[in-house]
């Protein structure tokens, strides 16, 4: 290769001031890239036309400079456009390829949105099918929290009521501490028990309130904390009753006392 | 006015392969004025002019990666890139006549600044350089690498046959290269014979 043959032939001359067709062009291309001395002139032409360019330059207008980097920013936060072939035609083989690619790129777009709207409605359906549930068991526990309010409340107005009677039961083990009341109205005929202060009794085992009729046990119901967790409970009224016994029974309660278990003892009067 | 250094294209491209937007402001104070003279030379009206330029900037900055610097120097990829551009906004335009009716011989685009500001010392003697290439080889210059004229388009504008506008387009760069005499060879010699000069006369 006869390099300095191939630098005063002019095609270097030639290649700079676009002369060449296409694959001359890349012909020169080539060689420039395989041997530095053709690089080396092709890049001093180049610099020389860019000096001439200079030279021959003129002076943007005022502000031209900050409207232009402006642009870049923004245009940097916004995706480049898809295809030149799109934007100007500038080849005959490029303008048919221009719309049929924006209607590709439009598809595909309606494709996506038409596909997440799908994602979106399906869990949106879900959530809602969720809070559906979950109001339902807001529901039901409100429920029953506005029973256990109505029987407190209850529970306090007989406490408070003057015309409740309170028949304090003492313990009759007086190692083991232990009361419970009974509270009677003898105009309303109804009566509550307050075991609150018992202790507590395995499960075979269950509290058993008696009245003392005339030298007579009345039963007056079995309970434990079970089935009345704040240890009040309503109890039957018992007409004449003299004094009232709690005692540990089996479980299910027993029809007569089992007097060695009597836990707590009062008497009216 | 003190003259600066240009920054080097090395720095550009950097800038570029880092993703970092500054390259951009150092692309506009290089190159801007060349550019935005190719494109007023093309297409003649300063508003146009302008938008082009800002379509190419930002084109440049989008194409960044497609820059190699083993195929040509930053400006020649920059001014392609402008051509190209004007081009496509002239066909778009149908008005083949623009490129006609702006005359390259047009003394407001000569070496005085449109404001007529001071160049800088360098400049004018870049401009006086220029001044010396015949004119016959300006035009060759100006038709064919500042506005992008093909060999046929130049031949058609100028009455000039074919061939001559091939041998005089490889005349005009050999006498301009010549004339700014920037090859490492005669830098060197250049350098060479001022340290002579000083080594010799400087006791």
């Amino acid at each position: 290769m006869d390099i300095k043959a191939y630098l005063e032939s002019g095609v270097l001359e030639q290649y700079v001031l676009g002369l060449l067709p296409e694959a001359e062009a890349a012909e020169v291309l080539r060689m420039a890239q395989q041997y530095p001395e053709i690089r080396a002139e092709l890049m001093a032409m180049e610099h020389a036309l860019e000096q001439y360019a200079q030279a021959k330059g003129i002076p943007m207008p005022e502000g031209l400079k900050e409207r232009i980097l402006d642009e870049v920013e923004q245009a940097d936060s916004t995706p480049p456009p898809p295809s030149s072939a799109g934007s100007a035609p500038n080849s005959g083989r490029a303008a048919g390829f221009g719309p049929w690619m924006l209607a590709l790129l439009l598809g595909m777009a309606l494709a996506y949105s038409w596909w997440t709207g799908r994602q979106t409605s399906e869990s949106l359906r879900a959530e809602l099918q969720q809070v559906r549930t979950e109001k339902q068991d807001l529901q039901l526990d409100c429920n029953t929290q506005s029973e256990r309010l109505e029987m407190l409340e209850q529970q306090v107005a007989v406490l408070r009521s003057s015309a409740y009677s309170n028949v304090r039961m003492q313990t009759v083990k007086p190692d083991v501490p232990a009361v419970a009341s009974v509270f009677y109205n003898a105009e309303a005929q109804k009566a509550y028990l307050d075991f609150s202060e018992l202790p507590e009794l395995p499960t075979d085992k269950t509290y058993q309130l008696w009245a003392l009729v005339d030298g007579q046990a009345v039963d007056m119901g079995i309970f434990d904390l079970s089935n009345a967790e704040d240890g009040f409970v309503e109890v039957p009224f018992i007409e004449g009753a003299g004094a009232f016994a709690v005692t540990v029974e089996a479980a299910g309660g027993v029809p007569q006392p089992t007097l060695e278990e009597m836990v707590v003892l009062g008497t009216l009067g | 006015m003190p003259v600066r250094p240009p920054v080097a294209d090395e720095r550009i491209v950097s800038l570029f392969e880092a993703g970092d937007s500054q390259a951009m402001s150092l692309v506009v104070d290089k190159f801007g004025d060349a550019l935005f003279g190719v494109i007023m030379r093309m297409v003649g009206v300063k508003e146009t002019a302008e938008d082009l330029l800002q379509e190419v900037m930002v084109k440049v900055w989008h194409k960044r990666g497609q820059y190699d610097m083993t195929k040509g120097r930053l400006f020649t990829w920059l001014i392609n890139i402008t051509r190209n551009t004007t081009i496509d906004f002239l066909r778009l335009k149908k008005n083949q006549h623009q490129r006609e009716t702006v005359s390259i011989d047009n003394p407001v685009y000569s070496n005085v600044s449109e404001q007529g500001e001071e160049m800088s010392v360098k400049d004018v003697g870049l401009h006086r350089a220029i001044d010396q290439l015949e004119e016959q080889y300006k035009l060759m210059i100006d038709l064919l690498y500042l506005k992008g004229y093909s060999q046929r388009e130049a031949a058609k504008e100028t009455g000039i046959p074919l061939g001559t506008i091939k041998s005089r387009s490889i005349s005009a760069v050999r006498q301009l290269r010549k004339i700014l005499g920037n090859d490492l060879i005669s830098i060197l010699f250049a350098i060479a014979l001022l340290t002579y000069i000083i080594y010799n006369y400087g006791y």
